[in-house]
């Protein structure tokens, strides 16, 4: 059975692509540096066929957290509650400790599947918290909210993305995974300081963080595909990151053009890597 | 002044109404402005993400539809199920039965679609619902000791789908598109197998009945060919019995029969 604190490390999204090669390498040095996985609740609740023996094998060796696409917290419909259930009860049919979800909208009234920015306003701060916290009491637990990566910004938003995060979280009473590149991603769309958001964030509600690759269409709009390795300003902002606010668990988003698990491996090490720089460099402060 | 009827909807707050003009704008980009001062660049990807995503799903699913239609008849019917559908499942893998319902609004004729096109969709749809589908064999009710598929009550398997189609779907391809409904239904036997791999078998229509029989009640295989021949007088019982018993075996070998009943006691 897998708690909370058994998250720890470096992860890795669990796709159909890596799940042969997992199984192949479990247990060799080379992939020594994952240390928990991640699923998406929308692909495996209600899954028979090969795909529960797959899931069995999985949740029978690593700590695995459900990261949610469908929830729909900016939704325009009522929430899902009969869904909300079917997360409640698989999360406690595999003892899964946590799941988290975007602070975007994919429904109308029907689903359209893609995460879709919510404008930053006042009203949809009270709206998005109230439904965080009536999922998180169907529930009994805490969510996490990611901040999402975004194309438009909204002309009727009323304040900025850091302020409309905070304030969601605050009235929420939830917690929070940040997403390393979308702060990126979002920082070169509509032009602001990634590193001054970053100062901002409110590292006491931090459960995990995403960091992944994004597909450059022009100099100024970056599309979070999750397609290419990590670059380097975004790796700058990881270790900004935990020199601020220490080290956290890290989980690597690999969705698009997928290369072998042998050569992505070497993403999870360097992530592993600079883990153990800070964490080294913070046990010596505290010591001093 | 005539008196004004009072508002029966509430007014979306503008958030909402925000959120609302920018759904409709990507389930129909030709015919609904996207929001005011939204540029059109940024407001492209999202049409573009939401059409890829919801496309490429369902190309998946119906790899000959696609081959079969022309790139236009195939984005219209794509255009249609977003402009004209609200999916109301959270779940990826169902979007294709979503868009099965849809396909029953559709109007083929108008839309020089084949005729043929609902069956066809729905028989590749059932590959994907077979290869999800959780119903888990209970091989704890089956006794290894014996087959004797004729005098003890029967077992198949639950994942299997037993379909009757006006065309014969599992042979349109390109190069084959009847025009026509066949003069006889095609009935199709498609499961899967204990090693989770989708099989399908083409059934005479005598061997339909049989294997229906076997999926609603619990009978042994004498008794399910016994009401078979009183359903059909014009088959001797004798012919019945020679066939049913051949038929069963080859069920059994291809595993869409399990096995026979344990006694309870």
């Amino acid at each position: 059975m897998s708690q909370l604190h058994d998250i720890q490390g470096v992860g890795l999204g669990l796709k159909r692509e890596l799940i042969p090669q997992i199984q192949a390498l479990y247990g060799q040095e080379i992939i020594r540096n994952i240390d928990f996985l991640e699923i998406a609740p929308e692909n495996w609740i209600g899954a028979g066929g090969k795909y529960k023996d797959q899931l069995d094998w999985f949740l029978a060796r690593y700590p695995i957290i459900c990261h949610g696409l469908c929830l729909s917290l900016g939704g325009l419909e009522p929430l899902n509650v009969a869904f909300i259930k079917q997360v409640k009860a698989f999360l406690h049919q595999h003892e899964i400790p946590l799941y988290t979800e975007h602070l975007s909208f994919c429904s109308d009234g029907g689903y359209l599947y893609d995460l879709l920015p919510i404008p930053f306003t006042e009203e949809a701060v009270h709206y998005v918290a109230q439904r965080i916290r009536q999922t998180q009491d169907i529930l009994g637990q805490r969510i996490g909210i990611e901040n999402a990566s975004s194309y438009v910004a909204a002309p009727i938003s009323e304040m900025d993305e850091l302020t409309f995060l905070k304030a969601v979280i605050e009235e929420a009473d939830c917690l929070l995974h940040l997403d390393i590149n979308n702060i990126y991603v979002n920082s070169v769309n509509f032009n602001y300081d990634a590193h001054q958001l970053l100062r901002g964030i409110p590292n006491e509600r931090i459960v995990y963080a995403h960091v992944a690759g994004h597909y450059q269409q022009a100099p100024d709009l970056l599309v979070d595909t999750h397609g290419e390795n990590i670059i380097d300003p975004v790796w700058q902002l990881l270790n900004a990151a935990y020199q601020q606010f220490g080290v956290f668990p890290t989980l690597l988003e690999r969705d698009l053009n997928i290369p072998p698990l042998t050569t992505l491996i070497s993403e999870i090490d360097k992530i592993a890597a600079i883990q153990q720089q800070y964490a080294q460099k913070n046990h010596a402060q505290t010591v001093a | 002044m005539p008196k004004q009827l009072p508002d029966t909807t509430t007014p979306l707050p503008a958030f909402q109404a925000y959120q609302k003009q920018f759904t409709q704008h990507i389930r129909d980009p030709k015919n609904q402005p996207r929001p005011a001062n939204v540029p059109a660049k940024r407001m492209a990807i999202y049409t573009e993400i939401v059409y890829n995503n919801i496309e490429g799903t369902l190309a998946s699913c119906f790899p000959v539809t696609k081959k079969i239609l022309s790139a236009r008849q195939w984005q219209q019917l794509m255009r249609g199920f977003m402009a004209n559908y609200q999916a109301s499942t959270p779940f990826f893998r169902e979007i294709p039965a979503q868009f099965l319902q849809h396909l029953d609004s559709v109007k083929l004729n108008e839309s020089k679609l084949p005729a043929f096109l609902p069956n066809l969709m729905h028989y590749e749809w059932v590959e994907l619902a077979l290869s999800v589908q959780a119903a888990p064999a209970d091989l704890e009710r089956i006794d290894s000791a014996t087959d004797d598929l004729l005098l003890k009550p029967i077992v198949i398997t639950p994942n299997l789908f037993l379909l009757q189609y006006d065309y014969p779907v599992h042979l349109i391809s390109p190069n084959y598109q009847p025009k026509q409904k066949t003069a006889q239904p095609t009935y199709l036997l498609v499961f899967r197998h204990l090693e989770l791999q989708i099989k399908f078998m083409e059934l005479n229509p005598i061997t339909f009945q049989l294997v229906a029989l076997l999926q609603n009640e619990s009978l042994t295989g004498q008794h399910a060919l016994t009401k078979l021949a009183n359903a059909h007088p014009q088959i001797s019982a004798e012919v019945m019995m020679q066939f049913g018993a051949a038929t069963l075996a080859e069920l059994k070998e291809n595993g869409v029969i399990l096995g026979v009943k344990k006694a309870l006691f």
